[in-house]
Parts: C-alpha cells; sequence; structure tokens
C-alpha cells in the first residue's frame, strides 16, 4: 500500500513538473530557400537545451507535433522540421514518393539550418542541442550526428539506418540513444549490436535498446498493425532520461 | 532467335577481393556479343519478376542486363516492407554491390561500356554511383529518383543523364527537377528531361497503382535508344 501511494504521489509530482508549453509554425532559412518547422517550448521564459525533432516517412504530421509539444513540456525548446516542404500523408503509397524523392544533400542542408536556427533563439541554451527521429527521421538524426560532430550533445534513433562502420561513424560526437524492435524486417539485431559495438570502441556513450517482441514504428500509435504501448511508453521514459543526463546534467 | 539466359538471385562471381562480398543479382545476356552491360538498379520493392523482365528486355536490345540486388536476396512482401527495407538500407554497402558488379561484368565478359538504368531508390543509387565512381559509367538513366541540389555533387556526375518524371509525382516537384536540369546545362553536361503527363511516382511499374501504361511505353522506348547511342554506338 505505502508503495502505491508512493508510486502515486511520484507520477503526481512528475506531471507536476512538466511545464505548460507553447508551440507555433515558423520559417527559417535553409541556402536560398525557405523551411517551415513546428516549433515548442515551454511557457515560461528562460534558457533551455533545444532539440532538433525529425519526422516519419509520412511528413511532419500530427503525432510528431504531439511529440514535440511533449518533449518540450519537460523543459526544452523543440524544432519539429518539415523536411518535406509542407506535404503529409497518411497512405503508404504518397509517403513512399515522397520519402523517394527526398534529396538527401537538401535535407542535410535543411537540419544544419535548422541547428543555425535554434543557436538563433534566445530561449536556446546553444551548447546543449540535440536530435530526435523516428523511422526515416531516426536514419536523418543519425545523420544530424555525423554531420554536426562536436555541436550535437545527444541524438536519439528511433529504428533508423544503423552503421557498423567505424569510419563512417568517426564524426559522431553526441552520446547516442538507440532505440530498435527485434522484429523490424529491415534492420537485423545484430546490425544494431555492431552499431553499439563501433560506438563504443569510438569511445562515445551509447545506449541501446532493442524491444524483442515489438518491429518497425512501435511507438507511433497510429500504426494500427504494429504499436505496442508497453514499450512505446518504457522508449519515452528512457528518452526523457536520456535527454535529461545529457542536455540537462 | 534470342537466348535470354537468367540466373536468378545468383552469386555471378567471386573475383572481388576477400572483403568484399560478391554482388547479388540477377544477369541476362544478349544472344550476340555485346560491348555493353546496364546495371539495373531496383526500387523499394525490392529485384522482383519486373526488374528481371526489364533485364530480359534490355538482353533483347542488345545489352548484357545485370540487377543488382542491393536488398541482399530479401524480397518485401507489401509496401510496408519495402519501406522497412528502404528506411534501413545501408548505402554504403549497396555502392560497392554496384560498383563491384560493374567491375565484374567488365572483367568477366571484356565489356567496354557500362551504364546504368535505376528507378526510384535505384535512381538515387544510379546517382550516387556515377558521382562516387565517374570513370566508370558512360550513360545512365534515372526514373523518378531524388536529383541532388548542391553545387558540389551536381559537378561531380560526369556522363549523359537521361530523367524521367510523373508530373504529378507526390514525391518529387517539377520545379526541382527543371532546377538541376538547369545546373547541368550551366555546366555543359549532357542531360536530357522528360516529364510525362498525368503521371504519378511509380508510373513503370505494372503492380504500382500508378502505373501508367503510355508513360511507361514511352520512357522506356527513351531509355533504349538513349543507353544504344551512349553504350553501343560508340563502341561499333
Amino acid at each position: 500500500m505505502k508503495i502505491v501511494v508512493a508510486l502515486a504521489l511520484l507520477l503526481s509530482m512528475e506531471s507536476a513538473l512538466q511545464a505548460k508549453t507553447i508551440s507555433k509554425m515558423v520559417t527559417y532559412k535553409s541556402g536560398e530557400e525557405e523551411v517551415s518547422a513546428y516549433l515548442a517550448m515551454p511557457e515560461e521564459k528562460g534558457k533551455y537545451p533545444a532539440i532538433i525533432m525529425i519526422h516519419e516517412w509520412w511528413g511532419l504530421n500530427d503525432w510528431i507535433k504531439s511529440m514535440a509539444d511533449a518533449l518540450a513540456s519537460e523543459g526544452y525548446v523543440v524544432l519539429a522540421v518539415d523536411l518535406y516542404r509542407g506535404k503529409v500523408t497518411n497512405k503508404p503509397d504518397e509517403a513512399s514518393a515522397l520519402m523517394s524523392g527526398l534529396p538527401k544533400d537538401r535535407a542535410i542542408r535543411d537540419l544544419k539550418s535548422a541547428y543555425a536556427y535554434l543557436q538563433s533563439l534566445s530561449e536556446v541554451n546553444a551548447a546543449k542541442i540535440g536530435s530526435i527521429g523516428w523511422c526515416m527521421g531516426g536514419s536523418y538524426s543519425l545523420t544530424v550526428a555525423k554531420e554536426l560532430g562536436e555541436k550535437l550533445t545527444a541524438c536519439v534513433i528511433n529504428y533508423g539506418r544503423v552503421s557498423g562502420d567505424k569510419t563512417e561513424l568517426g564524426t559522431v560526437k553526441a552520446s547516442v540513444l538507440g532505440i530498435f524492435g527485434a522484429q523490424d524486417r529491415g534492420i537485423p539485431v545484430e546490425s544494431v549490436r555492431a552499431f553499439e559495438t563501433a560506438l563504443k570502441e569510438l569511445g562515445r556513450m551509447c545506449e541501446i535498446k532493442i524491444y524483442e517482441d515489438s518491429g518497425h514504428a512501435f511507438m507511433n500509435p497510429n500504426n494500427t498493425r504494429g504499436y505496442n504501448k508497453a514499450n512505446a511508453e518504457d522508449a519515452w521514459r528512457r528518452t526523457i532520461e536520456f535527454f535529461k543526463k545529457t542536455l540537462k546534467g | 532467335m534470342l537466348l535470354i539466359v537468367g540466373v536468378q538471385s545468383a552469386s555471378v562471381g567471386n573475383m572481388l577481393t576477400e572483403q568484399s562480398a560478391p554482388p547479388l543479382g540477377y544477369l541476362a545476356k544478349p544472344t550476340s556479343a555485346t560491348a555493353a552491360a546496364v546495371l539495373v538498379l531496383h526500387d523499394n520493392l525490392g529485384l522482383d519478376h519486373w526488374i528481371k523482365s526489364l533485364c530480359d528486355s534490355l538482353a533483347r536490345e542488345g545489352f548484357m542486363a545485370f540487377a543488382v540486388d542491393v536488398y541482399g536476396g530479401k524480397l518485401p512482401e507489401d509496401m510496408m516492407e519495402a519501406h522497412e527495407l528502404e528506411r534501413a538500407l545501408p548505402e554504403d554497402k549497396a555502392r560497392q554491390n554496384i560498383i563491384n558488379a560493374a567491375q565484374f561484368l567488365k572483367e568477366t565478359y571484356k565489356l567496354k561500356h557500362i551504364g546504368l538504368f535505376g528507378i526510384a531508390m535505384g535512381g538515387m543509387l544510379a546517382l550516387d554511383a556515377i558521382s562516387s565512381h565517374r570513370e566508370k559509367f558512360e550513360a545512365c538513366v534515372v526514373n523518378y529518383a531524388p536529383l541532388p541540389t548542391t553545387d558540389s555533387l551536381i559537378e561531380r556526375l560526369n556522363c549523359p543523364i537521361m530523367i524521367h518524371v510523373g508530373e504529378n509525382d507526390f514525391g518529387i516537384e517539377r520545379s526541382s527537377v527543371e532546377q538541376f536540369t538547369k545546373n547541368m546545362h550551366a555546366r555543359q553536361k549532357h542531360i536530357e528531361t522528360h516529364f510525362y503527363k498525368e503521371t504519378g511516382f511509380g508510373f513503370l511499374r505494372p503492380n504500382h497503382e500508378n502505373f501508367c501504361p503510355a508513360s511507361a511505353h514511352e520512357a522506356w522506348q527513351r531509355s533504349i535508344k538513349f543507353l544504344k547511342t551512349y553504350l553501343l554506338k560508340s563502341s561499333q
């Protein structure tokens, strides 16, 4: 009974710690072009660590925005970029066209520009910037870490492309949290383990969590075939803890 | 009579270095001697029956045709699995497989000219291959794939390129294709760009919901003519 009461107290304290947030769509410069993004941050004025958030193959949809709000409530300025320049879908065929049509070099430019934009905001502690992405965005989260090197402090990859090549990973300086499902048909567990080994041999801080009973995209509640509530909540808890340790520590 | 030889999902050689895996794929040979090969790079649905049929058609046109299996033997059962594989594709390994396949064909069959025919994800890999190994390829057909926007990447594209894009492609803006074409022209590079009316992403593929037989036929005829111009005629 005592444990239950203590737990309830703890949970209520946790929710009390979650800040009220404000959010809006913004645009920022990427080369000669304008990119739009969803910006969320605590309502209370202050200087916060920042996080670049990268969407799945569906685009910048309401779920990604809700994740940005959820992270912002933990005390971060979150910029959820729109790599698809306004296009969003819930149909796999259209998502396939969007992902297959996205120029990688443009996406990288947009993400580096997102970093520069966050640095320019008065609410951002520019020394503490991280990245997070799911699916295609998980792959780009690692790309951001490779491209930004020591400028990026923390990187969360949710079932994105990984590599076990130490040469390729050599420029990654951020601490890494990797979340995967063992049933993912594109990323075998051994690839994830090779990724973990390579990062550790490079001396990087790396945490890997593989959920045995989950497949691809298990964190997205709209994924009717593969959403796993318990694992999604556990993964989110780990994400919050990881960012707290790396960006607020 | 034409003879098409197909090697389904078989290793076609092991002349490669010990560190690299032998190329996996489907090979179709023309009946008469040829000096040219085309590497076919599949879309996210993998090296399936349709991709093999493209190789067979290329062989009938006088090319050695080899479809590189960048999924390493996996064939997705549906669009979601195709997505899972595409999102996870180790691009460095895919690039190496393509280069190994080109080298294998050149050495084994004493070929002089190698071209590329890439579809969607495979189109992106084709551009990546000609960018990273400029000396290896002499012609490249890119079907509805993302096009580089950065000057330094465009500068590296040194072989003649033909682009096919549907005007209704949900992922590829017409303006981005036009800008790429303009950038190539500004550098005196050979580029032929074709847009197809009322046509969307995936229009070449018979089992895709956007399959457009008329556009697919027209694009195919243009591709064959282009590949013959740069790979076969130059060897005569």
